[in-house]
């Protein structure tokens, strides 16, 4: 147990078991050795609001913030895969960017052939989502021309 | 520090002796200025007890002065003219929480005094009897001339000095019943003592010629007020 005071009037207190002068200040909790809220109880009764505080009490408290924290870590993590299923929806349309780069001849059509920057890909527009869908660089620099 | 008013309600001191002729005519010496000194002296440590320790509120029931005690004065104490110094001290006071006087109180006093405890020279530590020898250990303080210098002043009553400040000791700093007593730190402008009458004593052989006695009479009016109650500040619970 822990024991403060709230003084209700001033006081500047010289307790020479400490060797220390405590400035009492009206209505401002202060935090004083358990003799000295022993004195100033018997001196001055009626003088103050003794307040006691169960460390059992703090202690618990803490485990509870502990157990808080983990879970705003668990939520954390959730918070990820969450994170992660945006961006998996936000990840660009394969289909979409090769109609897009063929309208804008950004990929051209010669024949069957589908060219980038004057380089030969593939023979079919399967061949070339696949090979879109893999090579994500590809992919990235032909939708960021787009 | 503000301005205000200040109420000062005159009171009158008073004391009537009769004494016998034979008294008069049988001393070895002339009795009635005897009797008149002591008078005088009884009025200035009366003055000096209420100025201190006056309570106009206090319980005061009991009939004669012998049967008084700390708790229930006599009903026509001196003491419940005025407010005095120690009850209407309204700094930040000191508590030496049971220990002997320090000179980290003292100090301590002083700061709570705030601007009234500026100008040293305007202060006064009143303390008990008791702690005249305690500060005198502390400072081994005197009135030697070379403490005082060539200009220097003395107090009536002042034992010396500490960091400038007057001491005063005296007997009407009571010990409380619990053995604690109380010294006092104050800005001496923050009290008024106002004359309106000046100590004057009256003798009469008329009066009582019956009983062939003769009538002194001393009296007194005066007031007395603090106007700064933060300029007061107590040091309590020294043991």
């Amino acid at each position: 147990m822990i024991m403060t005071i709230i003084p209700l009037f001033n006081l500047s207190l010289s307790w020479k078991p400490a060797s220390k002068t405590f400035r009492l200040k009206k209505n401002v909790e202060i935090d004083l050795p358990d003799d000295a809220i022993e004195y100033l109880s018997n001196v001055y009764p009626g003088k103050f609001i003794v307040k006691t505080i169960d460390l059992m009490s703090i202690l618990e408290e803490q485990d509870n913030t502990e157990l808080l924290v983990k879970q705003n870590v668990y939520e954390d993590n959730s918070l990820f895969s969450l994170l992660d299923e945006y961006e998996e929806k936000q990840s660009i349309d394969v289909k979409k960017v090769i109609e897009d780069a063929l309208n804008k001849n950004i990929i051209k059509k010669e024949g069957i052939w589908y060219f980038f920057e004057n380089e030969k890909i593939c023979n079919s527009i399967k061949k070339l989502k696949s090979i879109m869908e893999q090579d994500s660089e590809l992919l990235s620099k032909v939708n960021s021309l787009i | 520090m503000a301005t205000g008013t200040v109420e000062l309600a005159a009171k009158k001191l008073m004391v009537a002796l009769a004494i016998s002729a034979e008294l008069e005519e049988d001393a070895v010496l002339p009795i009635v200025p005897v009797i008149r000194d002591d008078m005088a002296k009884a009025f200035a440590l009366a003055e000096e007890d209420t100025f201190i320790n006056g309570d106009t509120t206090h319980a005061a029931t009991a009939t004669d002065p012998a049967s008084a005690t700390t708790d229930n004065w006599y009903s026509n104490d001196k003491r419940l003219a005025f407010n005095g110094l120690l009850k209407v001290a309204c700094g930040t006071s000191v508590d030496a929480g049971s220990g002997s006087l320090t000179l980290a109180e003292i100090s301590e006093g002083i700061q709570n005094l705030d601007v009234y405890g500026r100008d040293k020279s305007e202060l006064l530590l009143t303390v008990a009897l008791k702690e005249e020898s305690t500060l005198r250990q502390l400072l081994g303080i005197n009135l030697a001339v070379n403490q005082l210098g060539l200009t220097g002043t003395a107090l009536p009553g002042e034992i010396g000095k500490v960091w400038g400040i007057p001491v005063v000791a005296t007997n009407v700093m009571r010990t409380a019943t619990n053995g604690t007593t109380k010294s006092m730190i104050m800005n001496r402008n923050a009290a008024i003592i106002g004359d309106r009458r000046i100590f004057t004593i009256k003798s009469s052989d008329e009066v009582l010629i019956k009983s062939d006695q003769l009538l002194i009479v001393a009296s007194e009016r005066l007031a007395f007020a603090a106007q700064y109650c933060e300029a007061i500040v107590t040091i309590d619970n020294i043991k």
